[in-house]
């Protein structure tokens, strides 16, 4: 079957669509995990520091603001995560990600109404346990807002990350616009805007689920 | 139980709420603190549970100083009534209730034991109310639920402010007659801050009147309401002052 129509091209290649898309969420999936695993606890901890907490975003801000082909290519030279291939792709994920989550966790947890915390701690929970049993929970909607705004950036940047030899969807749609084989480009753009919808969606019905949980709607 | 002696008090950078204020609560005593928002009730409130400490002066708590008591465990043997209720609305009506004893250890089912007791005690039955959560409670059952709440962890003291601030009037009365009489026949001391004197009469064994931080008057509802002289007491009392004397009478003639 011809390979440069639709179905022709994913008959043929579904082995390397199906390789390339797994790729792709990996890569995402690492970025993602990596940015929770800083991002939950330093969110949590600029809450408690409102000082530190305009300057932190304002950098997290800052580098959301270097267009992703740059901030790859910059990273692409830098020491240690440098080089061709997934690093420089997964550590722009990460720094893509981590305003998202930390913007998040900080805005729940600043939502919390200030007299439950105060209740808290005036029938003696230590901070530890106001966090835990209160602020969280109550925050953890918002949490999950920002990962779900995380993931749904991270899966479209991720398709640039072929730039720098990082694999994923993005090949499909590079190579495809190089040979001017629209099946192909249409292979790469689908499974990527299908990953992103379902990134959408899942986390939307956490963040519902989580609402509902906190009794917030 | 609790004392304040000759404590001031101001938030860093701001006036004083407080200026050389001392205040004895002995055990068992329904205390209630009466006063216009401002006038530092519950400042008061704030310093006896450790939520405040001193600019000068010095707290005690069962005879001790509280600068030397570790914090949680003081307010863990306080119950305390904010302002509201303030349930957590993530948490069922069981699981606000059996929050203290959760935080000093104790076990599952000595939890659901203190709430299911406490519950009873407030006439919230458990088969009923232990799984709702607080938004679907009426307001009043909501002001049962966290009184339930700071009864559950067995603690000497309760310290409430203006616990029925935001119900109507025929349901802030049912409550404060019911709830205050429990109170008494547990055999609690209470801390008891409000801004409406009428509650203040019908409730406390003391009523402390303040204003700007200073007491104007001390003494059982009788004293304050018939030897009422300072002009800001007189004020308080206002239109209701005719009722409040026929009512400290009629009290006195009952007990008496």
């Amino acid at each position: 079957m011809d390979e440069r129509t639709f179905w022709g091209f994913f008959l043929g290649q579904r082995g390397e669509i199906l390789r390339l898309t797994l790729q792709h969420a990996g890569m995402v999936a690492v970025a993602l995990g990596a940015a929770a695993a800083v991002g939950l606890p330093l969110g949590v901890w600029l809450s408690r520091r409102p000082r530190w907490a305009g300057p932190v975003l304002w950098a997290a801000a800052a580098v959301q603001t270097v267009p992703s082909v740059a901030l790859l290519a910059l990273l692409l030279l830098a020491p240690v995560i440098g080089g061709i291939g997934a690093r420089p792709a997964v550590a722009a994920l990460f720094l893509y990600s981590l305003l998202a989550i930390l913007e998040g966790v900080h805005a729940g947890l600043r939502q919390v109404d200030p007299a439950l915390s105060d209740a808290g701690r005036a029938m003696g929970m230590t901070e530890g346990q106001l966090l835990r049993l209160v602020e969280l929970p109550l925050a953890l909607p918002s949490v999950a807002a920002g990962l779900r705004v995380a993931a749904v950036t991270c899966v479209a940047t991720a398709t640039v990350a072929s730039y720098v030899g990082a694999g994923g969807l993005g090949d499909l749609i590079f190579r495809g616009v190089g040979r001017a084989n629209d099946a192909m480009v249409a292979w790469g753009a689908v499974p990527a805007i299908a990953l992103s919808l379902a990134a959408h969606a899942g986390l939307s019905a956490l963040e519902r689920r989580l609402a509902r949980r906190a009794r917030l709607s | 139980m609790f004392a304040l002696e000759s404590v001031t008090f101001a938030h860093p950078g701001g006036r004083s709420l407080l200026k050389d204020f001392s205040l004895a609560v002995p055990a068992r005593q329904f205390c209630v603190l009466v006063g216009a928002s401002g006038s530092g009730k519950t400042t008061v409130l704030r310093l006896m549970n450790g939520m405040l400490r001193p600019s000068a002066g010095r707290v005690r708590a069962g005879g001790r100083d509280t600068a030397e008591q570790d914090p949680i465990a003081l307010r863990r043997g306080i119950g305390y009534v904010p302002q509201g209720g303030s349930l957590f609305p993530h948490l069922t009506v069981a699981e606000n209730v059996e929050l203290v004893p959760r935080l000093c250890g104790a076990a599952p089912a000595e939890r659901a034991r203190a709430a299911a007791e406490a519950l009873a005690a407030v006439r919230l039955p458990e088969a009923e109310f232990a799984a709702r959560y607080p938004d679907q409670l009426s307001g009043g059952q909501r002001q049962r639920a966290a009184v339930a709440r700071a009864l559950a962890g067995g603690a000497p003291v309760v310290m409430m402010d203006e616990p029925f601030g935001a119900l109507d009037n025929a349901l802030r009365e049912e409550l404060q007659d019911e709830l205050g009489a429990l109170l008494r026949r547990l055999g609690k001391t209470v801390v008891f801050v409000t801004h409406d004197i009428h509650e203040a009469v019908h409730l406390g064994d003391r009523l402390v009147v303040m204003s700007e931080g200073r007491i104007l008057a001390d003494g059982t509802p009788a004293d304050v309401v018939l030897e009422a002289a300072d002009p800001f007491v007189v004020r308080l009392l206002g239109r209701r002052r005719a009722d409040l004397e026929r009512f400290v009478r009629g009290k006195g003639d009952a007990d008496g």
